[in-house]
């Protein structure tokens, strides 16, 4: 059924073929069977019909016989001996045509045959009537009366016969009728019954397949993916339930993967280390991650279907919505807010940055928001980690200036003391030789001896250089002593190591500060030139500030030893001024510029173009912050290659 | 008195090198009773311009200076007068300026502040060291010749 000579049959040919063949049967059995019956009907009824219409001539030549007979009786013309007895022959073999009839019956065959016999003896009768009369020239009366009898007798049984042949061949014909009928009606029955089988054994052939198809979708539907099938046929049932089990089988691998997504997902948002929640429309809870869990110390069957509102200290879930669905429609991405405070469940507020996003079906339909938020007391404790760890390589790099710059006035101050103590020795012993000169004076016995002893002690105590140089080397001990001073000063105006908050501050002092404390970072490079305008105070945090400046003028220095030629000296300008509500400090240095390919980057943490120990990328970086971040002011720099760069911080006043 | 009287040619000479000259009057300061003569300069470059133009024995050198560092000062020395004793003084040096100097022959590597007995003590050595290889020199010059 598969395969018709060679050639792959399609379920629509094997219908058709199943159609033709039923069909074919069905017709043929009709045709032929009608076609036969019709022919037994009808050579039943052509007998019958010659029955009949041999019993009808049989019924005529009687009446005739009869007629004729009785006339020459009448007439008493016995002349027509001949014809009488001829037409009674003729009786006789129509008789014996009827009798010759396949469909006579027993019954009719025994009246025809006594009408045989009644026959035979009208024609005695005739015969001796005829030759009575010839004898006679009359006949007489017993010998008519008898052959009048006979041709009565004849005549009613012929009668008889002709209607009972008519009546009976009439239903004979009505009974094959339905005879042929009731044949008809079995070959159709068997024919359908045929048709049935057939078409139920190539029904039930063909629809196997789609039975197998049918369990497979239930069993599909019933969520059993584990589904395969074996080619059985190669028709499009077949073809349809191999699509079913690919489509199957792809079901079970989309499956597998979207469950491998989710769970990726859920690992994703379970070790998101930020704060994760989402929320319905109306504005409840729908889910935390583990990092919600913790930061806001709930349980999450405690967090899911609490209003979002019982968690936000400073906003109002309607003003996040609202700015959700600004940012969406100006298609922002989501953008930190302004350090809104989350409320613990122990009551304890926390600053986050919240970040918030509508969560959308693809058809765009708002179904939730999604809230990020970063724990930024952990931020700001690192950020602080970071610019003190900052402060804390700056104040190591500059470590060795600063003991230069205290070690050398040491060394002069030093040296000073000890000149001045071993002059001091030598002037009082100078003096006791004085004294003894003036006691020997005063008892008025001065000798040129005594002035003779008294010059040499000078020259030995080396007196005109004594005089000369004792006064200077004061200044120097007393300059080299407020030298080291303004240092250790510096250090502790530049630390600001007690200021915890930001507080008023005289910002022309403190970058002197910071420019005492880092000169020995510049003063080989390049001379220094200040201009310090008239600044009112500016609240800040003196000591980061300080820091940034510092990094600054340190990159500045850099910029130029690594520009300058043969030790020529660079310059590095610093400026402060007012400008409106801000305080301007500018550094600029006679470098060599930012090249623009790094322009964009100098600010990152970590970015530095410097050999390791010079520098570790953090002094831009943590500059930035410091002014842009902690204090809302700017950091910016124009730069020009070959003739060097001037960076600017602004800070409100305010 | 007698060393004071000595001439100039004889009288050995120091020289100092710092940028700071409050320094080099300290020195002068200490040092003026001193058998040595005291040369001063406040920049690596005055003192190559000194060395080229007179005789030196010691020379005592800052590291921090502008321009030319003391380690890079007395690597030249080594180069162009490697008779010349090289110290240094220095109020904080880099790890590699020191290993530097003291790999190529520096006699003394001496941290500021230093008391002017013990400078003063460290310079006579190197005086003494100096004379003695001159001695030396000048006896093998002789058997040679």
């Amino acid at each position: 059924m598969h395969r018709l000579l060679g050639i792959r049959v399609k379920l629509r040919g094997k219908l058709t073929l199943t159609f033709l063949a039923v069909g074919l049967v069905l017709t043929s059995i009709n045709v032929w069977s009608t076609r036969w019956l019709q022919l037994r009907w009808e050579a039943v009824v052509a007998q019958h019909n010659e029955t009949d219409r041999i019993a009808d001539r049989l019924a005529t030549v009687a009446n005739t016989v009869a007629e004729e007979g009785f006339g020459y009786a009448v007439s008493g013309d016995l002349t027509e001996k001949a014809s009488c007895l001829n037409k009674l022959d003729n009786f006789d073999s129509v008789r014996r045509q009827l009798l010759a009839q396949s469909d006579i019956r027993d019954e009719e065959h025994a009246v025809l045959v006594v009408l045989g016999a009644s026959l035979r003896r009208a024609r005695l009768d005739a015969q001796q009537m005829f030759e009575s009369y010839e004898a006679h020239g009359h006949v007489d009366r017993p010998i008519f009366e008898a052959y009048e009898a006979g041709m009565d007798t004849l005549s009613d049984g012929v009668y008889q016969l002709s209607d009972d042949i008519r009546l009976r061949s009439t239903a004979d014909n009505q009974a094959a009728r339905r005879r042929s009928d009731h044949v008809l009606f079995a070959i159709a029955t068997a024919a359908a019954v045929l048709a049935i089988s057939m078409g139920t054994g190539f029904g039930i052939r063909l629809t196997r397949p789609i039975f197998r198809l049918r369990e497979a979708a239930i069993r599909v539907g019933e969520g059993d993916f584990d589904f395969t099938s074996e080619k059985r046929s190669e028709d499009e049932l077949d073809d349809l339930t191999h699509a079913f089990a690919d489509m199957a089988a792809n079901i079970r691998r989309l499956l597998a993967a979207e469950a491998e997504q989710k769970s990726r997902l859920a690992n994703i948002f379970a070790s998101l280390g930020e704060t994760l929640l989402v929320c319905s429309p109306s504005g409840s809870i729908t889910a935390v991650n583990r990092a919600a869990c913790a930061t806001l110390g709930y349980q999450e069957d405690e967090l899911v279907g609490k209003p979002l509102d019982s968690i936000l200290a400073t906003v109002r879930f309607e003003d996040l919505l609202a700015r959700a669905v600004r940012q969406a429609a100006e298609g922002m991405s989501m953008s930190p807010s302004q350090d809104p405070q989350l409320l613990r469940k122990d009551g304890k507020q926390i600053a986050v940055s919240l970040s918030i996003s509508l969560l959308r079906t693809a058809a765009s339909e708002t179904t939730g928001l999604i809230c990020v938020a970063q724990d930024l007391s952990d931020h700001r404790r690192l950020e602080a980690e970071l610019r003190q760890a900052q402060k804390l390589e700056a104040i190591g790099r500059m470590a060795a200036g600063i003991a230069h710059e205290i070690n050398t006035p040491t060394q002069f101050v030093s040296d000073c003391i000890y000149f001045i103590r071993d002059a001091t020795k030598d002037l009082l012993s100078l003096i006791e030789k004085y004294r003894s000169a003036m006691a020997v004076s005063g008892s008025g016995q001065a000798t040129a001896d005594t002035l003779a002893s008294l010059h040499v002690a000078e020259q030995e105590a080396d007196l005109p250089y004594l005089v000369t140089r004792l006064p200077s080397a004061i200044e120097r001990a007393l300059e080299g002593l407020s030298r080291i001073a303004t240092i250790v000063r510096s250090m502790k105006v530049f630390a600001h190591p007690d200021q915890r908050q930001m507080a008023p501050v005289d910002l022309n002092q403190a970058v002197q500060s910071t420019l005492t404390v880092a000169s020995n970072e510049y003063k080989y490079v390049a001379e220094l030139e200040t201009d310090f305008g008239e600044l009112p105070q500016v609240t800040c945090h003196a000591g980061e500030v300080n820091q940034a400046v510092l990094n600054l003028i340190i990159n500045a220095a850099h910029a130029i030893a690594d520009h300058a030629k043969d030790g020529e000296k660079g310059l590095i300008r610093v400026r402060t001024r007012q400008d409106g509500d801000s305080a301007v400090i500018s550094v600029s240095d006679t470098g060599g510029g930012i090249p623009e390919s790094i322009r964009d980057r100098i600010f990152d943490p970590f970015f530095t173009t410097k050999e390791v120990g010079r520098g570790t990328g953090q002094g831009l970086s943590v500059a930035h912050s410091v002014i842009v971040e902690k204090h809302r002011g700017q950091l910016s720099f124009e730069t020009e290659r070959g003739r060097g760069t001037t960076f600017e911080i602004r800070l409100p006043i305010g | 008195m007698a060393q004071i009287s000595m001439t100039a040619a004889t009288r050995a000479a120091v020289l100092f090198v710092d940028d700071e000259p409050a320094v080099l009057e300290g020195f002068r300061d200490s040092f003026r009773r001193e058998a040595f003569e005291i040369v001063t300069a406040e920049s690596a470059f005055g003192a190559l311009e000194i060395l080229a133009a007179r005789r030196v024995d010691v020379v005592v050198s800052d590291e921090c200076m502008p321009q030319l560092s003391g380690a890079d000062f007395l690597a030249m020395v080594h180069k162009r007068h490697p008779d010349v004793v090289r110290i240094m003084l220095t109020g904080e040096a880099s790890l590699s300026a020191a290993t530097r100097a003291i790999n190529d022959g520096l006699y003394r590597f001496l941290s500021k502040p230093i008391e002017p007995s013990e400078l003063c003590r460290v310079v006579r050595d190197a005086l003494r060291i100096k004379s003695a290889a001159e001695a030396r020199a000048r006896l093998q010059v002789h058997k040679g010749t």
